[in-house]
């Protein structure tokens, strides 16, 4: 109990609730010994107002007494709480309303519907007017009631819990929210249901699509497989069968070359050389494209690799296999670059190789391996002043079996720089030239950085 | 032919003109006396084994040295490969295998087999024929075979 306020009560009351509270002084006047209930806002001593219930009697008869008899409590918390749910309501209402495919109810600690707004609650088969006023556990199915009661009990004590669930063909995500008071005391419980189907069913179509699109990329590595596995033996045939004719070309032009050649006139003997010289030819071909397709498909061993001592085992394998290295050939510095060893080896072999061979007929010729750098990017070259070539072909420089010069000129198949091509690719790099006929050529690559290694 | 001949060589080749230049080969080199072609798989095993047409033969007299072409038919060489070295009686007997390519296989799995030599056929058949005429040099001359 608080202070009384003092003077009498209706000089205390609030003005909003005057009337009220002269009326049931009337009655208490009017009705001697019987309490009469009120309820209302009193001026407080230190100057605000307070809720207070109680109820006055008129007691002016009783001897001795001679009074009016005023009992009550101070109720402006409960008055309060209560005021705090008719506002909140009325928020309540205007959310749920406002949101389509939802619902919002307000349950007190007795699991009581306060409140139930949203369209969501017909479409879920619930009538707003048979829950309102009364007790979940009283209108809701046992089944139905059996699945919440536990999380009321759980939001009761505090916790926020959210679950997803199927009713009546919908997808429903509910949360079930304590609201606490200034004392952090659960006093309602507030459920909010919203409809997402639509969001689920979008979900199951991409869970689907993505099943879909994780079978069809199993195809098609599945077909790709098979293509390389069918490729593979199609390499290992065509150098077995088209390898055993041409033995045999070779062999019986061999034939009449060793034990005939008297019988030949000096054109015969010209028709044998060129048979043979193609079959060679051909056997050449056909190897160099074997290498080829097995060089784009083996697999690649990532590593540092020292491009200079790469580089000076090229030369010494070159000098090895009787190409004589020019004494006008310098090797730079090189930086290290990220790639699979054997297959940098094979762009350093094709690109010098191809340096010497082009800048052959000079007399003096000059070759530089070198490296530049730009924007972060290392640039390896071989730089030679030999025959060079016509800007105008460049983009048919790097196709298989392309060669810019004519079979007399230089010896080749023109799998050399495609397979350059290849492995500077597979690296993610890129490779080209720059030429002037007669001047020389320079081959550029570039390799990207593999922060793995 | 007589099933009764002494046969040295065994050239095992289903190509009529690979054999005859593979024979010209040993023919210069005097070595073509003994050889016996046979261009089928299936006749080759009845021959190594003595079986069927063969099975007259005597059995003490084996090839001194198998020239064996990979793909034959019927019977593929790496089968006959595996027969040879399976049977006691037929084992000591030096296996060349004879083949188009060196991509594929083959090359590993004759050597799980037990060949003796392995001769890839380059196009150039002045190569080839050198190249199996040593090899037919050393395994019938300077090699010592183990039952001698």
């Amino acid at each position: 109990m608080g202070d009384v306020p003092k003077k009498n009560t209706v000089n205390l009351s609030h003005p909003d609730d005057l009337e009220t509270i002269k009326t049931k002084r009337t009655l208490s006047l009017q009705n001697p010994g019987m309490p009469v209930a009120f309820q209302g806002r009193f001026l407080h001593s230190s100057g605000h107002y307070t809720w207070l219930e109680g109820t006055l009697t008129n007691l002016l008869h009783v001897k001795g007494v001679n009074a009016m008899v005023t009992n009550f409590r101070d109720i402006t918390q409960r008055k309060e709480v209560e005021e705090k749910l008719i506002k909140s309501e009325k928020i309540y209402r205007t959310i749920a309303s406002s949101i389509p495919g939802s619902a919002i109810c307000l349950f007190d600690a007795d699991y009581r519907y306060l409140l139930i707004e949203g369209d969501m609650v017909e479409k879920l088969g619930y009538s707003k007017d048979k829950l309102l006023g009364n007790k979940a556990e009283d209108v809701l199915l046992p089944e139905v009631f059996a699945g919440i009661q536990n999380e009321f009990k759980k939001v009761l004590e505090g916790e926020t819990i959210t679950r997803e669930s199927m009713s009546a063909g919908y997808d429903i995500i509910s949360r079930f929210i304590p609201l606490k008071d200034e004392n952090n005391i659960v006093y309602a419980i507030m459920t909010v249901a919203i409809d997402v189907t639509k969001l689920k069913n979008a979900q199951r179509d991409i869970a689907e699509l993505n099943r879909g699109l994780e079978e069809k990329i199993n195809q098609r590595t599945e077909q790709l497989r098979m293509i390389n596995k069918e490729l593979e033996s199609f390499s290992y045939s065509v150098s077995h069968d088209l390898r055993a004719p041409l033995r045999i070309i070779d062999g019986f032009a061999r034939i009449l070359m060793e034990d005939h050649l008297q019988k030949l006139d000096e054109d015969g003997q010209h028709s044998l050389n060129v048979i043979m010289g193609s079959a060679q030819k051909m056997g050449q071909l056909i190897d160099d494209l074997l290498h080829f397709s097995k060089l784009g498909r083996s697999e690649m061993r990532m590593v540092k690799v020292n491009m200079d001592d790469l580089v000076e085992e090229v030369l010494r394998e070159l000098k090895n296999g009787g190409i004589s290295i020019p004494a006008g050939l310098k090797h730079n510095k090189l930086k290290k670059a990220d790639g699979d060893n054997n297959l940098l080896k094979q762009v350093w072999v094709n690109l010098i190789s191809n340096a010497i061979k082009y800048s052959g007929a000079r007399k003096d010729p000059l070759i530089e391996i070198g490296m530049m750098e730009k924007n972060d990017k290392h640039i390896y070259y071989v730089k030679d002043n030999g025959a060079g070539f016509d800007m105008q072909y460049a983009d048919k420089l790097f196709g298989v079996f392309q060669r810019l010069h004519k079979e007399g000129e230089f010896a080749g198949t023109g799998v050399g720089l495609a397979l350059v091509q290849r492995i500077i690719a597979r690296h993610g790099g890129s490779v080209w030239a720059e030429a002037k006929i007669n001047e020389g050529a320079t081959f550029y690559f570039t390799l990207p950085e593999h922060n793995s290694i | 032919m007589d099933i009764h001949q002494n046969v040295d060589i065994l050239l095992v080749e289903d190509n009529p003109y690979e054999a005859q230049l593979t024979i010209r080969s040993f023919k210069k080199s005097n070595l073509a006396n003994g050889l016996l072609h046979i261009d089928d798989g299936a006749e080759a095993m009845d021959f190594i084994f003595n079986r069927n047409k063969y099975a007259a033969r005597n059995s003490e007299n084996i090839p001194k040295l198998i020239l064996l072409d990979l793909k034959l038919p019927k019977v593929g060489g790496l089968e006959i490969l595996k027969a040879i070295k399976e049977d006691q009686r037929t084992k000591v007997i030096p296996v060349i295998v004879l083949t188009s390519s060196k991509e594929g296989p083959d090359i590993k799995t004759s050597y799980e087999l037990g060949v003796n030599s392995y001769i890839v056929k380059p196009v150039n058949f002045e190569s080839f024929s050198k190249a199996v005429v040593e090899l037919g040099m050393y395994w019938m001359f300077l090699n010592v075979p183990p039952y001698n």
